[in-house]
């Protein structure tokens, strides 16, 4: 039903009705904006970004083959672009090499700086080379489906699989020191 | 870290809401966009009898270069050597000013090269 909306829609406006459009808009604006958020941690730039994601959507509807749902073909256009913009201005974050791994990274996590231990956690997978972070980024955006990470990735699901260990690796081995930095700069 | 709880981080996040007015926003630069004028194409239909005359008339260089270089060298009794067939084509290349256009090929390119890049870094959406 929702697919079949998205296809009449396209159909309006690729026959002229310009303002179906808004449909396509409303219907996606918070998956497109959520997606944009997690590549870049700001709101406004992710809005300005799923702006772009529109408006490239919008002059290549034609290239919409219809094999694929919408929704897949748009995610993927998306995600190209928001990947494009942050290797163009990369989001603030701290250089994962800077990170020295901690004698015991367990002893970290008896606290209960929850709200820290969280934002850390998603400002370390900005911090990761790309292609982990765009693995890690699609894998929990897609709720865990990694058929749909990989189709808007444009990579094979082992692929996908494959970079999503090396990322949770880097993460697991990396992130305390982080967290560890923080807590400091907390108490201060 | 244990994985779990970067799953649990990482999955239990809760997404932002879009401001009111994005969607507006978004049909506005929409209906701009498709209001604009189609982008101007190349005029290939002009450019490719320039482009074909060019072309025939490097060829037709290159031709009188090397047959007139081989006579010359032939002429000299060199024996056909390569070096003084090179040498002469050379000279009869400067004759022709094939070192200032060379030159201004690639000052061209360096020029179209580097505003290309230069505008790469301002794109809009």
């Amino acid at each position: 039903m929702s697919a079949e909306a998205d296809r009449a829609d396209v159909e309006k406006v690729l026959a002229g009705d310009i303002d179906a459009f808004e449909n396509i808009v409303r219907k996606w604006q918070g998956p497109l904006v959520n997606l944009a958020y997690r590549f870049c941690r700001d709101r406004s730039r992710a809005e300005d970004m799923a702006q772009g994601a529109f408006l490239r959507a919008f002059r290549g509807l034609r290239g919409w083959r219809k094999d694929a749902a919408f929704s897949t073909w748009l995610f993927a256009l998306a995600t190209n672009l928001y990947r494009s913009e942050i290797q163009r201005i990369p989001p603030r974050t701290i250089p994962l090499e800077m990170i020295a791994e901690p004698g015991d990274p367990r002893a970290l996590f008896s606290g209960d700086d929850v709200e820290i231990r969280d934002s850390a956690v998603r400002r370390a997978v900005l911090a990761l080379p790309a292609r982990y972070r765009d693995a890690l980024t699609l894998y929990y955006f897609h709720e865990k489906d990694i058929a749909q990470a990989a189709q808007s990735l444009g990579v094979a699901e082992g692929t996908v699989k494959a970079r999503l260990n090396r990322g949770r690796e880097l993460l697991r081995t990396r992130l305390p020191r982080l967290l560890e930095d923080l807590k400091l700069k907390e108490a201060q | 870290m244990k994985q779990d709880e970067v799953d649990r981080v990482l999955s239990g996040e809760l997404g932002i809401e879009p401001s009111p007015g994005f969607a507006s926003r978004v049909m506005y630069a929409v209906q701009r966009e498709a209001s604009a004028p189609p982008p101007i194409p190349f005029p290939w239909k002009r450019a490719i009898p320039g482009l074909v005359a060019g072309a025939l008339a490097l060829i037709a260089l290159i031709v009188a270069m090397v047959q007139s270089a081989g006579r010359a060298a032939s002429d000299a009794s060199t024996q056909g050597s390569v070096m003084q067939t090179l040498l002469h084509a050379v000279d009869i290349g400067r004759m022709y000013g094939i070192g200032w256009i060379l030159l201004t090929i690639l000052v061209t390119l360096g020029c179209v090269t580097l505003s290309m890049r230069l505008t790469a870094g301002t794109r809009t959406f």
